[in-house]
């Protein structure tokens, strides 16, 4: 009888943990995380999130007023966007905004990070490297329901085929 | 401060004649400065996370010649003008932030619009650059980050030429499509038509 819960036990915990499992195999070590060239013409921003603090906090980052994407703890995603300055904006009990200047044929990086609130932990964009997001032990793209309605993150697919592009 | 300068061409090819290939057309006698010429430049003025604001203009200047051809099209000194993109103070747990921009070099009454600035460690006094906690140099779009960012005059910087620039030969440039057509359309045109 013993034997016959422990077993059932071990069944479940598999069965329960399998769709976490999988989803984990989505997660890749930064080093190797192919990032493609941006569009001709186009520039383009690695938006990443590693840290612990505020897992639970999303960090949504819009540009006038426009949702470009959730940004969970440890994901990643990569906007195209046309040359010239682009203001990004985070916001929870506070607001905190990023200007950059895009290059046409250059990707840069912005990390977002989490600081301790009053309340809650505050999201606070800021420039960085790719050498910081290749510093990431795992990323993973976020996911597509997760990015914002308009243009702006490239979705799985979309990345995968500008990936297969800029290769050849 | 105006952006009138900021945004390059979002890559439309019906008006991408560039400023040498009207020149070369033409058959005109001068020099062409292609686009995405690399430069380096100095920082005219210090800038400091702590004082500097979102918009602000600042003074740069060629640290070293354009030659082209063995000839020296733009001497060491000219003056241009960079504009600080983002600027933030330090706050609660995060450093403060920079992010500059070249935008021109001033020739005579035509602008040399420039791109792609990254401060490179560097300064004419070798002085170490005094950059405070954490300063990152290198980055694309000259991003700085640290705890306070201070960056002496003197610092040098990266840049390229945004757009394909034409000399005239005898001295008179041509009359300024520049502004109108010198589209930043990369080619490798530097050769004396």
């Amino acid at each position: 009888m013993i034997r016959k819960v422990l077993v059932s036990s071990v069944i479940a915990l598999f069965i329960s943990s399998a769709p976490a499992l999988a989803a984990e195999t989505n997660e890749v070590k930064a080093a190797s995380i192919t990032i493609p060239s941006p569009p001709v013409g186009q520039g383009q921003v690695v938006f990443f999130r590693t840290g612990s603090m505020g897992l639970a906090i999303g960090c949504s980052v819009n540009e006038n007023g426009q949702k470009v994407s959730s940004l969970g703890a440890g994901r990643y995603f990569v906007m195209v966007a046309p040359p010239g300055r682009h203001e990004f904006t985070v916001k929870s009990e506070a607001k905190d905004s990023l200007a950059l200047e895009v290059e046409a044929g250059e990707t840069q990086y912005v990390t977002c990070r989490m600081k301790m609130g009053l309340i809650v932990a505050r999201p606070d964009l800021a420039p960085s490297t790719e050498a910081a997001f290749r510093k990431n032990a795992k990323l993973k793209l976020v996911d597509a329901e997760d990015m914002g309605p308009g243009e702006g993150a490239l979705r799985p697919d979309q990345l995968a085929a500008a990936i297969s592009a800029s290769s050849k | 401060m105006a952006q009138e300068t900021s945004s390059l061409p979002a890559g439309n090819p019906a008006a991408s004649t560039d400023a040498c290939a009207v020149a070369v057309a033409k058959k005109l006698q001068g020099t062409c400065i292609p686009a995405l010429t690399p430069l380096r430049i100095e920082l005219a003025e210090a800038l400091s996370s702590r004082t500097s604001t979102t918009g602000e203009a600042f003074a740069i200047s060629l640290a070293y010649p354009v030659v082209i051809d063995g000839r020296e099209v733009i001497p060491t000194g000219t003056k241009g003008q960079g504009e600080i993109i983002h600027a933030k103070k330090t706050g609660v747990g995060v450093g403060g932030e920079l992010v500059l921009a070249a935008r021109h070099l001033s020739l005579g009454d035509r602008k040399l619009r420039l791109r792609s600035m990254q401060l490179n460690g560097a300064g004419r006094d070798q002085q170490g650059l005094a950059f405070a906690v954490g300063v990152a140099v290198g980055l694309p779009g000259m991003f700085i980050r640290g705890k306070h960012i201070d960056i002496p005059a003197g610092a040098f910087a990266d840049a390229k030429t945004a757009e394909a620039f034409w000399f005239d030969t005898v001295g008179a440039e041509l009359g300024n499509p520049a502004s109108a057509s010198n589209n930043n359309v990369p080619d490798n045109k530097g050769n004396n038509p």
